[in-house]
């Protein structure tokens, strides 16, 4: 059974039409004419709730039934004996498991808002701990992911083994194939919202980012892997791998601008790369390297004062990091239930101590870009010298800076293996330095632009140009 | 070089993750807070036995984080002790981020340990050192328990400095590394680093591709293949 198309196109236009500001009707009254069709009421009220949620204010009973909708769904998917019967487009599939994190991130940021609430809805909260709870929800993800054996399927599908008979009975189908993949993605998701970036990256050891994976299927999902997993490493001093990461889907993204400026995720798409270029930003200004052009020019499009502003010493320089680190971040939840009784909003304190971690790195690394500059304009120098140049400086501070430079200018980065893997590289290629006593030598390679490469490009599209339009003229 | 190879635990070469600890870190078994003891006591054998698991501790936290309860202060600043030995794996900041600032406000010695913590990336060694002699609460409370401390922080710092310098006054190093000269001489030793045959008071550290960066002349390189199409198109045009 496979349903219409009407998923991606339909429903958004029947919405458009007639529910922008309204309810669907409501799944009861659905539920009298079409009787026979429990799952499709069950695909039904996700739609419904997930519109209340994009449209509208849910209320705590929304909250409530839609989680248990999503129960009687991944139960009707997960319980059974037999592979049920149903297939739904990779889009959709792709679209339960993102709401359905999204609404547990919603409810944790819901109910930490203590003062917001009611005394009706606390008593409720207190009572029904179990919804939304964080080990259903990451119990769902990992019962999915267990059920279809992706993680067994994509070694076989990586070192050459039979996939088919690896996947068994449920993970051939691609219903459970495709549910059991998102969700090592929702995993990913879900621990980086918890702040565990190691065992984030570690959900999706078996997914190989520098081929093209099943996560390429659906776009939304491709832009949430990558935002993810280069978030991770920019948390994990990481910034190379940061930056690959989020200049891949970058590049990405506007080569196939024109194919998703018409789909309805479009606005997540282009809030996600929005966030992406701020992150990227920050990569650049603490490890400067340099980008692919077009990704270059737009992060300079949105971000050129900020870029120039991160260079700024001290405090100026760190509010400039603080406010695109809140604008780009993901929003980090508790996984517990904050203390009703003490009535204050705690939504933000998660995310408030990321930040945090993230500032107290970036200051210890402020230093780096100003010496950088100094020691390009020396092949030797005293650390004395260097050290009148610098403001409030003296000669062992000034040493300290540059083993400091060393330190953090040395990061793992990935070469080969799984995501996690990596082994320390130099990040600036293009100035080193040692010292020897009291001197610093200073060697700089000159990184030769590659020109020929680009005049061949541009030569051959003049070529093309005058050939089609010899062509055209005849 | 000390402190390059992998420190993730479970493929540290010599040394193997007990198959119980596996079982819990490996499978969905981290989430149950049953498991809690097992791995507090595992904990307790990394700090009497100088080994190091980071994945098993941060799955302690983890369940720290899911089922919070104010008596495991006492882990958490073992493990935040451990992963100072870790430098320079940002492994600290990987399980401060498991923390919650209340914690943190809370309690004193998480603050210190945070405040050693940043001396240490700063390369302050000389505070660092300073910083946890002033403070008796951060050694009793959390470094002296943990064996191997004060050798895995001079790693560290011997780590970079190695990356920075080809030769040093045995003066900064005493400081940085926070030895008596006796003891520096022994450290240069045990390192097999030497001192400068005219001036013994100048320590000769090896030379690695680190602190002996070579100036690579980057030149582009054309193959005819390239032009190929250029050359080939060019008869056609006139």
């Amino acid at each position: 059974m496979r349903p219409p198309t009407s998923y991606e196109t339909s429903f958004n236009r029947l919405t458009e039409k007639f529910y922008q500001k309204d309810r669907w009707p409501e799944p009861d009254a659905v539920a009298q004419t079409i009787e026979s069709e429990p799952l499709f009421l069950i695909l039904y009220r996700e739609l419904y709730y997930r519109h209340v949620y994009a449209k509208l204010q849910p209320t705590l009973e929304d909250r409530l039934a839609s989680y248990h909708n999503y129960c009687d769904l991944f139960n009707y998917v997960l319980n059974s004996g037999q592979p049920v019967d149903l297939e739904l487009p990779n889009q959709w599939l792709w679209d339960i498991i993102d709401e359905f994190i999204y609404q547990f991130q919603s409810f944790a940021n819901f109910r930490a808002k203590v003062k917001a609430r009611t005394e009706a809805e606390v008593a409720t909260l207190a009572e029904r701990t179990d919804v939304w709870d964080v080990l259903n929800v990451l119990n769902v993800l990992y019962s999915l992911v267990l059920k279809s054996r992706i993680n067994e399927q994509l070694v076989a599908a990586r070192d050459g083994g039979d996939v088919v008979e690896t996947a068994g009975e449920f993970g051939v189908r691609p219903l459970y194939k495709m549910l059991g993949y998102f969700s090592l993605i929702g995993l990913l998701r879900v621990h980086c919202l918890l702040a565990d970036y190691t065992l984030a990256l570690k959900t999706i050891e078996n997914i190989e980012l520098h081929r093209k994976g099943l996560f390429a299927r659906v776009t939304a999902c491709h832009v949430t892997t990558y935002y993810y997993v280069g978030f991770c490493y920019l948390m994990m001093r990481r910034y190379l791998d940061a930056i690959r990461a989020f200049s891949s889907i970058l590049i990405f993204v506007s080569r196939t601008r024109q194919y998703h400026t018409k789909s309805y995720q479009f606005e997540v798409i282009s809030k996600k790369s929005d966030q992406m270029l701020a992150l990227l930003a920050m990569c650049v200004a603490l490890c400067p390297t340099r980008i692919d052009e077009n990704v270059h020019a737009s992060m300079r499009e949105k971000h050129s004062d900020h870029i120039s502003r991160m260079q700024y010493k001290g405090e100026d320089g760190l509010l400039v990091f603080e406010e695109l680190f809140n604008f780009a971040c993901p929003k980090f939840i508790s996984p517990v239930p904050p203390n009703y009784e003490v009535v204050l909003n705690v939504q933000n304190e998660p995310t408030n101590h990321q930040r945090k971690i993230f500032l107290a790195e970036v200051r210890s690394q402020m230093m780096v870009p100003t010496i950088r500059s100094y020691l390009k304009l020396y092949t030797s120098l005293e650390v004395s010298k260097l050290a009148t140049f610098l403001e409030d400086v003296d000669t062992e501070a000034c040493r300290t800076q540059l083993v400091l430079y060393k330190h953090k200018t040395r990061q793992r980065k990935w070469e080969n293996g799984t995501v996690l893997e990596g082994e320390y590289a130099n990040t600036i290629q293009d100035l080193d330095f040692f010292l020897k006593q009291d001197m610093i030598h200073i060697s700089e390679n000159k990184l030769v632009r590659k020109t020929a490469e680009y005049i061949i490009r541009k030569l051959e599209t003049v070529d093309r140009l005058l050939q089609q339009a010899t062509r055209g003229g005849k | 070089m000390p402190g390059l190879e992998t420190k993730s635990g479970a493929d540290c070469a010599g040394w193997a993750r007990p198959q119980e600890i596996a079982n819990i870190v490996e499978t969905v078994a981290r989430y149950n807070p049953e498991n809690i003891e097992v791995l507090e006591r595992y904990v307790t054998t990394q700090l009497n036995s100088d080994t190091y698991d980071r994945d098993a501790n941060l799955a302690l936290l983890k369940l720290y984080q899911f089922n919070p309860d104010p008596r495991n202060l006492e882990y958490v600043a073992a493990v935040l002790a451990k992963a100072l030995t870790a430098l320079p794996d940002p492994d600290f900041n990987l399980c401060l981020a498991l923390i919650t600032d209340d914690a943190l406000n809370t309690h004193p010695v998480l603050q210190q340990l945070w405040e050693a913590q940043q001396l240490l990336e700063r390369c302050s060694f000389v505070e660092f050192w300073r910083f946890v002699e002033d403070h008796a609460e951060v050694r009793d409370g959390a470094l002296d328990a943990c064996k191997g401390f004060d050798e895995h922080v001079r790693d560290f710092i011997a780590r970079t400095t190695v990356l920075t310098c080809q030769t040093v006054s045995e003066q900064v190093l005493m400081d940085w590394l926070n030895l008596s000269a006796e003891e520096v001489r022994e450290f240069v030793a045990d390192k097999a680093w030497s001192y400068d045959e005219k001036d013994d008071s100048v320590v000769v550290l090896p030379v690695t591709k680190e602190n002996a960066p070579k100036v690579k002349g980057e030149q582009e390189v054309v193959k005819f293949e390239q032009l190929k199409r250029i050359i080939g198109h060019s008869n056609e045009v006139y």
